[in-house]
């Protein structure tokens, strides 16, 4: 994306998935989003990074499912009744995400944005696309492409 | 221009006819310089010709004009007025590869003439007017006319024209689908038809000839009618078994014997012919019939994978409701026969479907084999050697993704036995052998499994040879070289980086080939051997799994989780005490019938916790696997069983997972990995 489409982006609302790990609001665009599932029984698979849960079966199909408190540097939590598995689509195909709460889909607007503070891009947070500001809290919208590159 | 728009449509349709059509020019093409039988020779013609006017209806002028060309020569050929010298066979197979170039330009989006072709419609046209007669040759009634020419005898030309100064007179062309059984019938519709609306003034054949079906399967009818060209079209296109039909004004055909091509471009949007409506549609989507191939239908190959994934799903839905059906045959006691029934119906049905999906998957290994006659015939000519290439087994089927990856195997192994393996004539008369080489490759099947093998009569794989650049090249010492088997010696031909052509030519010779050919094969789970008598010839073995979509499988334990052994590599299962194990340079291994064989934990491999090898138990399970003449014994807490399980490959996200070749979905809807156990008894072997 150059500069001037990024601008035309931002010019229009976003509608956005909502998910929260620990404290911390995340949201990605919807169009990503293939489907939110409840957690089921993940096959492991030696060998692979730390964050790479393993494989699920999904009506038929295996796909991989990646742990973003690990991926994102926060500490492993057990799983609750509002753990969720964000499938979302990716060069790779589809991948899995296990988040600790799926909130709401929420219309973000090109103002509510602001560029990533110098601050927070450091090694662990290259995923981090942009800030939204809405209402009290702060929303960390995520680059999908680079939180789940390969 | 707004023709540009509505031929986009059928552009697809076109280059799927042109890569058929193409495909039979150069195999029939090819075949011709041994085989130069008439029919072959009307086969290719009419490939030709097919091509010729799908092209020019599509506006592809440079395509259209080289296979004119190609065309003219055929025609020469096929009336024996043109000897089919090898500059003949040249020129067409050098032409057939121009037209390959443009079609693919066309697929880019590229217009044909992007394709430089002038030099080659030159030297078509002097390989054409080589010949000596240049007078037309009478044609016999039953031949199909050049485009645009009518068939019509010359005898009524003037009485149709008379007719045309007093009112339009129409010229209807017919081909019927090749499979069409009553010819007369569908002639006769078409006649009547026309006689509905208006009057019948001659046809092509004769009547009676029509009558008799002596026609192949153009016809021709030329007729007087007030009806509108429309209204007649859609009367005709009614008419069943008919390929395609096109409607003209009648004209005398020009004295030169090439049609124009402006009647057709004038109307690009109507390639089927002048039915402009949908009926006629669906006529011409159907290219394949041409190919006489039966009753076939094209899918796409999503499709069979979307198909196949479904019907895994099916099976672990399956095996639910027989568990949900023998729980409450257990809880609540009798009063549900009919659902154990219906369970076990659906069970037989489920298998049934598999199965004929895995058979739907298949396709003849002659879709690989068929690329390698040209590939030979150019091979040998560069090299200056004579090579008769015979196939076998074509027809042998296998999954297609098998026939995918091993084109590319096979060809190098050819390439190397034209290169290195047979020699040159004057080499082979001094050898006391026949001028002409012999390859000769056959498919068949064995068990679960294909066998390739590609056997050459050249001279062979010298032993020694290959033991001196061994060690020339460091790869085993002159001590090691002496003690080794011809057999073992062999395998050298397999390492990377190895390669006995004294020079490197453009085919082969760079040491970057075996080694490559021997990994492809072995990711496919399948092996290859080499047998080779000096001065006899050298024979390469293939033999590869059916299927890479399911395999057989040994389900074993290991802390819990369940893992998918590969049957096809599985050499035996054994139960043995722990004191059985014995420990070598800090390895387990174990004695198996004289044979020390390396033990590896399957968990040491699967869990985090590193190279752990106390025993638990007293007993321990052995899956004695191996690669060639290489074993191991992978060591699991159990054994569950064999099945059969549908591969997925792991997601292009993880990467390469030492250990895991693909995974699977298990009867209870669980995931499984499947063990990578080539790179395992590699990894183990001493």
């Amino acid at each position: 994306m150059d500069a001037a489409e990024q601008t035309q982006s931002l010019a229009t609302e976003h509608q956005t998935v909502i998910f929260r790990l620990g404290s911390e609001h995340f949201g990605i665009e919807i169009f990503r989003v293939n489907e939110i599932i409840r957690l089921r029984e993940i096959t492991p698979i030696p060998g692979t990074d730390h964050h790479v849960k393993g494989l699920i079966n999904l009506r038929g199909k295996t796909i991989p499912i990646v742990d973003l408190r690990l991926r994102f540097g926060l500490p492993e939590a057990e799983p609750t009744d509002t753990t969720r598995i964000v499938v979302v689509d990716t060069d790779h195909g589809d991948i899995g995400m296990v988040v600790d709460a799926v909130s709401e889909v929420r219309t973000l607007r090109s103002v509510d944005l602001e560029e990533a503070p110098i601050l927070v891009q450091d090694r662990v947070t290259d995923y981090v696309w942009s800030l939204a500001k809405d209402a009290d809290r702060i929303i960390t919208l995520v680059d999908l492409d680079k939180a789940l590159a390969a | 221009m707004s023709a540009e728009l509505d031929m986009s449509q059928y552009i697809d349709l076109f280059l799927q006819e042109a890569d058929e059509q193409l495909e039979i020019l150069e195999q029939e093409t090819l075949k011709l310089e041994t085989d130069p039988s008439q029919d072959r020779m009307q086969v290719i013609f009419r490939a030709a010709h097919t091509l010729k006017g799908s092209s020019r209806a599509m506006g592809f002028s440079g395509f259209a004009e080289l296979t004119h060309e190609l065309e003219n020569i055929l025609d020469l050929l096929r009336q024996d007025r043109l000897e089919l010298t090898t500059d003949a066979a040249d020129g067409m197979l050098a032409c057939i590869d121009a037209l390959v170039q443009m079609k693919e330009a066309i697929a880019a989006g590229r217009p044909d003439t992007s394709i430089e072709s002038g030099v080659l419609v030159q030297r078509l046209a002097a390989i054409a007017s080589g010949q000596a007669d240049s007078a037309p040759a009478p044609r016999t009634v039953a031949e199909p006319q050049a485009d645009g020419q009518t068939g019509i005898d010359p005898s009524l030309w003037d009485a149709l024209d008379a007719a045309a100064a007093e009112s339009p007179v129409l010229r209807a062309r017919f081909r019927l689908h090749s499979e069409c059984v009553m010819k007369f019938v569908r002639a006769y519709m078409a006649i009547s038809a026309i006689q509905e609306k208006g009057e019948l003034l001659a046809t092509w054949p004769s009547a009676e000839a029509l009558e008799e079906e002596e026609f192949d399967r153009d016809f021709e009818l030329v007729f007087q009618t007030k009806a509108g060209q429309d209204e007649l079209s859609a009367k005709l296109s009614e008419i069943s078994e008919i390929e395609s039909f096109q409607v003209s004004p009648w004209s005398r055909p020009e004295p030169e014997a090439v049609s124009t091509p402006e009647p057709e471009a004038a109307k690009p949007a109507e390639p089927a012919g002048a039915a402009p409506d949908a009926a006629a549609a669906p006529r011409r989507a159907d290219p394949a019939r041409r190919a006489d191939t039966g009753q076939t239908v094209r899918v796409d190959v999503a499709r069979l994978d979307n198909l196949m994934n479904l019907v895994g799903e099916l099976v672990i839905d399956r095996t639910r409701i027989a568990q949900i059906a023998s729980d409450l045959a257990a809880r609540g006691g009798g009063g549900n026969e009919d659902l154990q029934e219906t369970v076990s119906h659906i069970a037989r049905i489920t298998f049934d479907l598999q199965d004929q999906i895995m058979k739907a998957r298949m396709m003849p290994i002659e879709t690989v084999f068929n690329r390698f006659p040209r590939v030979v015939r150019d091979l040998a000519q560069k090299l200056g050697k004579d090579v008769k290439l015979e196939m076998l087994g074509g027809e042998t089927e296998l999954d297609r993704s098998v026939i995918e990856v091993i084109g590319d195997p096979l060809l190098h192994i050819l390439r190397n036995s034209i290169d290195h393996g047979l020699e040159t004539p004057e080499e082979r008369r001094a050898a006391g052998k026949s001028d002409q080489g012999l390859l000769l490759i056959s498919a068949r099947h064995q068990e679960n499994h294909i066998v390739i093998e590609i056997r050459d009569d050249g001279r062979g794989i010298d032993p020694e040879k290959i033991k001196r650049k061994a060690v020339s090249q460091g790869l085993a010492t002159e001590e090691q070289a002496a003690r080794m088997t011809d057999k073992d010696v062999l395998q050298f031909i397999f390492g990377s980086g190895f390669s006995t052509a004294t020079q490197v030519s453009e085919v082969s010779g760079r040491g970057v080939g075996m080694d490559i050919v021997r990994s492809n094969i072995q990711k496919l789970g399948g092996l290859i051997d080499l047998d080779s008598k000096v001065g006899e010839g050298t024979t390469t073995i293939l033999r590869l799994p059916l299927t890479l979509a399911i395999i057989r499988g040994l389900l074993v334990r290991v802390e819990g989780r369940d893992y998918v052994l590969p049957l096809g590599s599985v050499v035996e299962t054994m139960l043995l005490a722990a004191d059985q194990i014995q420990r070598v340079k800090r390895r387990e291994v174990v004695v198996i019938r004289g044979v020390t064989t390396p033990l590896l934990r399957l968990q040491s491999v699967f869990s985090d916790c590193g190279r752990e090898d106390a025993c638990s138990g007293d007993q321990a399970f052995i899956v004695v696997v191996g690669l060639a003449d290489q074993r191991i014994g992978l060591v699991v807490d159990s054994l569950i069983g064999e099945q059969e399980v549908v591969i997925k490959s792991l997601s292009g996200f993880l990467g390469e997972v030492p250990g895991v070749s693909g995974a699977t979905i298990l009867g209870d809807g669980k995931v499984a990995l499947i063990v990578d156990v080539g790179a395992l008894v590699s990894r183990e072997a001493v």
